[in-house]
C-alpha cells in the first residue's frame, strides 16, 4: 500500500507536467490543425534561453521571464515565417508537417552546434526532501505540481472569460464561421502559437530545474505532448489534461506489474487501444 | 531521362574522387586504423583515446621507427556507437588504407566489424569497451578487464562493512546485464540477499518510480552497473526519494556529476587503475609528455591506447624479426602468442588471456567532495 | 575496390529504402516516421530465421517481407482509418517502441550488442562474402524493387493513389475504398523496407538496433524530399546524394565534433527549403510525362455535345434494372448535428428513368439528405432501400458499385490528373486496382485497361471532350471541368445519378446544354436526382419536385404545382 501511494504520488507529479505539455501542444493543434513538430524545438530553445540568461548572471526569476518571452517569440516566428506562408499556398498537411520536422531537426542541431552535447544543469532552485508518512517527494516536485495546475487553471480561465479566449475557441470550433463574424484567424493563429510556446516554456523550465538540459530533450517532450492530446481527445483541451494525468499515472504504476523497461510499450498500448476503440480520443468529439 | 544522366554523372565524379584518394598510401609506413567515437555523445572518449595513440606514435617515430617502418594511423569515426559507420570505416581502412591492425572502441561497433575482420584476417584491439560479448572472438583482443571480474572487489568491501541486502538497477544493455548477473551471483555466494532487481531503459532520465520500489524493499546497498548518464539519474532519483543506503556501480564521469550534483557523495565504484602518480619510469615519461602537450593528466583511456600502440610496435618487431610482413594480420595475431606478456603502462606487465581479455591493477574509489578518491587497491 | 563496392552496396540499400518510403510518402501521401524501424525489424527477422532454421537467406528475407508487411498493416490500419495526422502519431510511437523493444528483448535481439555472425548470402554455391561479390545480389534486389514500384505506380492502383492525394472524398464517391488503398501501399512500402533490412543483415552479417533509430528514419525522409516525392528516379538521386556526400566528406581532413549536428542542421534545412520553395524536390513528378502524350482512339473525331450523343445505349447491367416504378426509397430518414435536426423524418422515392429535384431554402437539409443517401453521412434513424434491398448503412465507397453515384457542387475533379485518368478512375471493379492481380494476371489488367480507355473515350466524346483526353484537368475551362465531372459520373455506369447543384457558377447557355444532357440521360433509363437552386433548371427538367424546409419534406409535386403555391414561395425566398 505504501508503495502504491508513493507511485501514485509520482504519477501525479509526472502527470501534471504531462498535462501542461499536453495543453501547450493541444491548444495549437486544436485551433490550427497544424502538426506542430517543431514544438520540441521550442521546448529545448526555452530551456537554453533560460540557461543563457542565468549564465549572464541574471537571477533565476528574471531569467525565467526573459527565457519565456524569447520562447514565445520563437513560437510566433515559426508560425509567421514558416507555417503561414505555406498555408497561404494551401500546401498539404503533409508538407507542413515535413517543414515542422525540418525546423525541429535543424533547430535542435543548431543548439547542439552552439552549446555542445554536454548536460547543462539549471541551478539555484532549493531542493529538499519532504516525507509525509510513506510518501516522499521534494520541494521541486511540489513546486512543479502547483505551478502546472495554476497555469492550466489560468489557461482555462483565459479561454473561457476573455475576448481573445472566446475568439480562439470560435476559431478552433469552426474556422469558417469565425471568419464570417469578423475574426482574423491569422492573428488568432499567431496568438495561439505564442500561448502554446509560453506554456511549453514553463514546462521546459520545470523539467530543467530537475534534470539538466541537453540539445535533444525536445523530442521526448514533444512525444508526450501529442500522445497526450490524441489520447485525451482532439478538439477538447480538457482531454489533453486527462490524457496527461492518465499517462503519468500509468507510467508510474506499471512498475508494479511489469519490468520498467516496458514503460514505452505500455504507453503505446494504451494509445493503440484508445485509437482502436474510440478513435476520437477519450473526451474528443466524434470525427465525421 | 535527364535524371538518369545526372545520377550517372554524380556516381562517376564520386568514384573519380575516391580513386584519386586511394593512391596515396606510402609503403615505408606501418599504418594502422582506429575506429573511435570522434563525433556524437561519446566524442570525449574518441578525443582522449586519439591523444594517447598520438603521443605513442610521436615517441616511436622520434626513436627512429620500428625496423625501418615509420608508424602512422588513420582515425575513423563510428559516431559514438553506430554500427553502419563502423562497417564503412572498416571497409575503407582495409581496402584503401590497407591496414592489418585496427584499434576500436565501444562494443556494438567493434562487434559489427568482427565477421569481416576474421574473414580478412585483421587484428582488432579494443581498449575502451568492457563487455562479455567481446570475449572469445577470433582476432579480437581487449586490454580492458571484464567488469564482471572487477565488481566483486567493490561488493566484498561493502560486505566486509556489514551490509547484507542488496537492490540492483541496471540498463538494458549487454554490459550492465552481465554485470548485474555477476554481481548478484557474487553477493549470494557471500551469503547476501538480493531483494530487488530492476532493468531500466538506456537513456531514461526519470527513475523515481524505480527508486520508490527500491525504497519499499529497504536494502542495505544499491548496485547500479549502468553506464554514462544513466547512473547519474539513478543516483539522483534514489537520493531524491530519501534513501540513504550506499550506492555502488562501475562507472564515473564528469558529465555524470552535472546530473547528480551533491547526490553523488559516497558513490563507490572500482575500475582498472591507471595511477598518474606511479613511480614506474615509463608511466612517468608518458604522464609528463601528455601533460606537456595537453596541459592535463592522462586518464586511463588515453593510457590504454598509448599502451596499445606500443603493443603493436612489439608485434611488428616480432613479425619483422622473423622475416614476415607486418601488413599480414594473421602474423600479428600469431606473434601475440609467442609471449602474451607485454610491458604495461600501468606499471610492470600485462598479460593477454585466451578468452580475449587481460589482467590489470584494480582500485576502489569513493566520491568525496565531488571527486573520486582511492580507498582500496588490488594489484593486477 | 572493396570500399567502392561497399559504398555502392550501401547506396543501393538506401535507394531501395527511399523508393519504398516514396511509395508511402510520395504516392500514398502519408508520413511514415518509422521506416528505419521496419528496416531494422526486417533485418532481425531474417537474421533470426536463417540462424535458427539454417535455411537460405532468401527464405529469411521473404519471411521478413511478409511478416513485417502483415504486422505493419494490421497495426497501422486503425490509425490510417481516422485521419492523416494519426498515421504520423502511430509511426513515431511505433518507431520509439520498436527501438526500445529491440534493446530490451536482449534474449532475442542481443540488445545493444545486436546479433553477430548472421550467415552470408549464398545461392547455388555462390557465396557473397565480400562487398564485390554481394553487388550482383544487391543489384538484382534493387531491380526487383524498382520494377515493382514502377509497375504499381503506373497501374490503375497508382492512379487511385494519385486521386487520393488530390481528393479523398471524390475518390470514395467513385467507389474506391480509400482506407484499403492506403493500408495496402503502406504495407507494400514497409514490406520492401523489411526486405532491404534482411538483405542488409546478410550483407554486413551483423544486425543491431542502431540502424533502426529515428535519426535513420529522418534521413530516409530527407532523401525522399530531396529527390522529389512521387518520383522514383528522384528517390535514387536523393539517396545517392545523401549517402555519398558524407562518404566523400570523410576523406577531407578536420572531422570534428561539429559534423553530427552540422549534418542534422543540413537535413533539417533541406526539408524546410524544399517544402517551402520546391516541394516537388529535385525532380518533379510529371518529369517524364511532359513530352509524352497518350494517343487515344479516335482522338481527332471528337464531337460537340449534340442530340445524337444523348441517346445512350443501354448495357446489359443497366437492363437488369429495366423496370418502372420506385427504384430508391427513403423512409423516416433523420440526422441531427448536436441539437440541430438537419434532416427530420424525411421520405423520398426516386422513380426509374425519372428526374427528381430537391429544392428548398438554404440550410433546409437538402445537402444533408444527399449525403445520407450516398453514404457520406450515417443516418440516426430511418431506412434507404435500393431496388428492394436495404442499403441504409452502406459506406460511401460501395454506392457506385451497386449503382448509385453522386457529383459534387464544387466539381471535385482531379485537377492535377489528365482528363482521361479522371474518367479511368471512375471505372468500377478494375483488376489493376489490386496489387496482387497486377502481378499475377498482367494480361487481364492490360485487356481491361484497353476496354476502360475505350469506354472512357465514349463518355468523353459524349460530353464533347474527346480531344482533351491527355490534358491536365486544371487547364480546362470551368464549363469544361463541369462537363468532365458529368463524364466522370457517367463513367461509373451507375443506375442512379445524384447531382449536387450542377448549375452553380455557369452561364445560362451552359444550363441549356446541360438540360439537354440530363433529359437525354433520363430517356436512356438513368434515374436522376438533383439538388438545385436554379428554378429554371428545376422547371425545365424535373418530373417530380420535393420541397424541403427545416429538414422535412413539406410539399411534393410537379414544378408547376409547387411554384403556383404562394406559401412555398414565401418560405423559399424568405419574404
Amino acid at each position: 500500500m505504501g508503495l502504491f501511494l508513493q507511485l501514485l504520488t509520482r504519477g501525479i507529479i509526472t502527470g501534471s507536467l504531462y498535462a501542461l505539455l499536453g495543453v501547450s501542444w493541444g491548444i495549437i493543434y486544436n485551433t490550427t490543425r497544424t502538426f506542430h513538430f517543431a514544438h520540441g524545438f521550442i521546448y529545448t530553445f526555452a530551456s537554453y534561453s533560460i540557461l543563457v540568461f542565468t549564465w549572464m548572471s541574471v537571477p533565476l526569476i528574471p531569467s525565467l521571464l526573459l527565457g519565456l518571452f524569447t520562447a514565445t517569440l520563437a513560437g510566433c516566428a515559426v508560425e509567421y515565417f514558416a507555417y503561414l506562408p505555406m498555408r497561404k499556398k494551401s500546401a498539404s498537411q503533409l508538407s507542413i508537417f515535413l517543414t515542422a520536422m525540418g525546423i525541429m531537426i535543424a533547430g535542435q542541431s543548431l543548439i547542439h552546434l552552439v552549446f555542445g552535447p554536454d548536460s547543462r544543469p539549471l541551478e539555484g532552485f532549493p531542493e529538499h526532501v519532504i516525507s509525509l508518512g510513506t510518501v516522499t517527494f521534494t520541494t521541486v516536485d511540489l513546486f512543479t505540481v502547483l505551478l502546472c495546475w495554476i497555469v492550466i487553471v489560468c489557461l482555462f480561465a483565459f479561454l473561457g472569460h476573455t475576448k481573445a479566449g472566446m475568439m480562439i475557441r470560435a476559431v478552433s470550433s469552426n474556422p469558417e464561421k469565425a471568419t464570417f463574424i469578423g475574426i482574423d484567424s491569422r492573428r488568432i493563429f499567431v496568438l495561439v502559437f505564442g500561448i502554446g510556446s509560453l506554456l511549453v516554456g514553463i514546462a521546459a523550465f520545470l523539467s530543467t530545474i530537475d534534470k539538466p538540459a541537453t540539445p535533444n530533450i525536445g523530442l521526448g517532450a514533444l512525444l508526450i505532448s501529442f500522445i497526450t492530446v490524441f489520447l485525451g481527445g482532439v478538439g477538447r483541451l480538457g482531454g489533453a489534461v486527462l490524457g496527461g494525468i492518465i499517462l503519468g499515472i500509468a507510467e508510474s504504476l506499471v512498475i508494479m506489474v511489469l519490468p520498467t523497461e516496458y514503460k514505452m510499450m505500455v504507453i503505446f498500448l494504451i494509445l493503440f487501444l484508445v485509437v482502436l476503440i474510440k478513435p476520437e480520443g477519450l473526451l474528443g468529439k466524434k470525427i465525421a | 531521362m535527364k535524371s538518369g544522366k545526372l545520377i550517372g554523372l554524380i556516381v562517376v565524379c564520386v568514384f573519380m574522387i575516391s580513386i584519386s584518394f586511394s593512391f596515396t598510401a606510402d609503403a615505408k609506413e606501418f599504418k594502422f586504423g582506429q575506429i573511435l567515437a570522434m563525433t556524437g555523445s561519446g566524442s570525449w572518449y574518441g578525443m582522449t583515446m586519439e591523444r594517447g595513440t598520438g603521443i605513442a606514435i610521436e615517441e616511436i617515430n622520434a626513436a627512429g621507427g620500428v625496423k625501418g617502418y615509420n608508424f602512422s594511423y588513420v582515425v575513423e569515426d563510428h559516431k559514438s556507437g553506430l554500427t553502419t559507420p563502423a562497417q564503412n570505416a572498416f571497409r575503407k581502412l582495409t581496402s584503401i588504407d590497407k591496414v592489418s591492425a585496427i584499434l576500436s572502441s565501444f562494443s556494438a561497433p567493434t562487434l559489427s566489424i568482427m565477421s569481416m575482420a576474421e574473414q580478412k584476417k585483421i587484428i582488432v584491439f579494443n581498449g575502451g569497451a568492457s563487455s562479455p560479448k567481446l570475449m572469445n572472438i577470433p582476432f579480437l583482443h581487449n586490454t580492458r578487464m571484464l567488469g564482471d571480474e572487477i565488481l566483486p572487489f567493490t561488493l566484498k568491501y561493502l560486505w566486509d562493512k556489514g551490509y547484507r541486502t542488496m537492490a540492483t538497477i541496471y540498463a538494458n544493455q549487454t554490459a550492465p546485464i552481465s554485470l548485474n548477473d555477476a554481481g548478484k551471483k557474487y553477493w549470494e555466494s557471500l551469503g547476501g540477499k538480493v531483494v530487488s532487481e530492476q532493468m531500466h531503459e538506456t537513456g531514461a532520465t526519470d527513475f523515481t518510480s524505480e527508486a520508490s520500489v527500491i525504497k519499499a524493499k529497504n536494502p542495505d546497498i544499491i548496485l547500479c552497473p549502468s553506464t554514462g548518464l544513466d547512473v547519474g539519474y539513478v543516483i539522483k532519483a534514489v537520493r531524491k526519494m530519501g534513501i540513504k543506503a550506499p550506492i555502488c556501480g562501475t562507472e564515473h564521469s564528469g558529465d555524470m556529476e552535472k546530473v547528480t550534483g551533491d547526490a553523488s557523495e559516497g558513490y563507490l565504484f572500482a575500475s582498472e587503475f591507471f595511477d598518474v602518480n606511479s613511480d614506474d619510469p615509463w608511466t612517468k615519461t608518458f604522464v609528463a609528455a601528455f601533460k606537456k602537450k595537453f596541459n592535463e593528466d592522462p586518464d586511463f583511456y588515453a593510457a590504454n591506447y598509448y599502451e596499445l600502440t606500443y603493443i603493436l610496435k612489439e608485434l611488428v618487431t616480432r613479425v619483422v624479426d622473423k622475416g614476415g610482413d607486418p601488413y599480414d594480420g594473421s602474423l600479428l595475431e600469431k606473434a601475440i602468442w609467442d609471449n602474451p606478456k607485454f610491458k604495461s603502462i600501468y606499471g610492470g606487465y600485462m598479460k593477454f588471456k585466451e578468452n580475449g581479455t587481460c589482467e590489470k591493477p584494480v582500485v576502489l574509489f569513493e566520491i568525496k567532495g565531488g571527486k573520486p578518491m582511492v580507498i582500496k587497491k588490488r594489484s593486477g | 575496390m572493396e570500399y567502392l563496392a561497399h559504398t555502392l552496396n550501401l547506396a543501393f540499400i538506401f535507394v531501395i529504402l527511399t523508393v519504398s518510403l516514396n511509395l508511402i510518402l510520395g504516392y500514398g501521401g502519408m508520413a511514415s516516421m518509422a521506416h528505419a524501424a521496419f528496416f531494422c525489424i526486417g533485418g532481425y527477422i531474417s537474421a533470426i530465421v536463417t540462424m535458427n532454421l539454417g535455411c537460405n537467406f532468401l527464405i529469411g528475407v521473404l519471411t521478413a517481407i511478409i511478416a513485417t508487411a502483415a504486422v505493419g498493416g494490421a497495426l497501422s490500419a486503425p490509425f490510417i482509418k481516422v485521419q492523416e495526422e494519426y498515421l504520423i502519431l502511430f509511426t513515431i510511437a511505433f518507431q520509439m517502441v520498436v527501438y526500445h523493444l529491440m534493446l530490451s528483448l536482449y534474449n532475442i535481439t542481443g540488445g545493444d550488442s545486436g546479433i553477430f555472425g548472421v550467415p552470408a548470402a549464398s545461392l547455388f554455391g555462390y557465396t557473397a562474402d565480400t562487398p564485390a561479390r554481394f553487388l550482383p545480389f544487391m543489384a538484382a534486389f534493387l531491380f526487383i524493387v524498382y520494377y515493382v514500384a514502377f509497375k504499381i505506380t503506373k497501374s490503375p492502383f497508382g492512379r487511385v493513389l494519385k486521386g487520393i492525394r488530390e481528393d479523398e472524398k471524390a475518390v470514395s464517391s467513385l467507389g474506391k475504398n480509400v482506407i484499403k488503398f492506403k493500408v495496402i501501399i503502406f504495407m507494400v512500402g514497409t514490406g520492401i523496407a523489411a526486405g532491404a533490412g534482411g538483405v542488409f543483415a546478410h550483407y554486413t552479417r551483423f544486425i543491431s538496433p542502431t540502424i533502426g533509430s529515428l535519426d535513420q528514419s529522418i534521413l530516409i525522409i530527407a532523401m525522399v524530399v530531396l529527390g522529389g516525392t512521387a518520383n522514383l528516379g528522384g528517390s535514387a538521386l536523393g539517396a545517392f546524394l545523401l549517402i555519398i556526400i558524407p562518404e566523400v566528406l570523410n576523406f577531407l581532413p578536420g572531422a570534428s565534433d561539429l559534423i553530427v549536428p552540422l549534418r542534422g542542421f543540413i537535413y533539417g534545412a533541406l526539408l524546410i527549403f524544399f517544402m517551402r520553395f520546391r516541394p516537388e524536390g529535385l525532380i518533379p513528378e510529371y518529369f517524364h510525362l511532359r513530352s509524352r502524350k497518350r494517343t487515344l482512339p479516335g482522338a481527332r473525331t471528337g464531337k460537340q455535345p449534340a442530340d445524337d450523343c444523348l441517346h445512350f445505349s443501354m448495357t446489359s447491367e443497366e437492363k437488369m434494372f429495366n423496370r418502372t416504378g420506385p427504384i430508391l426509397e427513403v423512409k423516416n430518414l433523420s440526422k441531427s448535428f448536436g441539437g440541430l435536426r438537419a434532416v427530420d423524418n424525411f421520405f423520398m422515392s426516386l422513380d426509374k428513368g425519372k428526374i427528381t429535384a430537391l429544392v428548398g431554402p438554404n440550410g433546409c437539409g437538402k445537402t444533408t439528405a444527399f449525403n445520407l443517401v450516398t453514404g457520406f453521412l450515417k443516418p440516426d434513424k430511418g431506412q434507404i432501400h435500393f431496388a428492394g434491398k436495404e442499403i441504409t448503412n452502406l459506406p460511401a465507397y460501395k454506392m457506385p458499385h451497386i449503382g448509385i453515384a453522386r457529383s459534387w457542387q464544387d466539381i471535385r475533379i482531379f485537377q492535377g490528373m489528365t482528363v482521361m485518368d479522371n474518367l479511368l478512375l471512375a471505372r468500377q471493379s478494375q483488376a489493376g486496382e489490386s496489387v496482387i492481380r497486377l502481378f499475377i494476371m498482367p494480361w487481364r489488367v492490360r485487356r481491361e485497361e484497353e476496354e476502360n480507355i475505350k469506354k472512357a473515350f465514349f463518355y468523353l466524346s459524349s460530353m464533347g471532350l474527346a480531344e482533351k483526353g491527355s490534358e491536365i484537368a486544371r487547364n480546362l475551362s470551368y464549363a469544361e471541368q463541369k462537363l468532365l465531372a458529368i463524364a466522370r459520373l457517367l463513367a461509373t455506369e451507375a443506375e442512379i445519378l445524384l447531382l449536387d447543384e450542377p448549375s452553380s457558377g455557369v452561364d445560362p447557355n451552359w444550363v441549356k446544354q446541360f438540360m439537354q444532357i440530363i433529359r437525354g440521360l433520363a430517356a436512356s433509363g438513368k434515374t436522376i436526382c438533383i439538388v438545385e437552386h436554379n428554378l429554371d433548371l428545376v422547371r425545365g427538367v424535373s418530373d417530380t419536385v420535393y420541397f424541403m424546409a427545416e429538414g422535412q419534406k413539406i410539399a411534393q409535386g410537379t414544378a408547376e404545382q409547387l411554384m403556383a403555391d404562394p406559401k412555398l414561395g414565401e418560405i423559399y425566398f424568405g419574404v
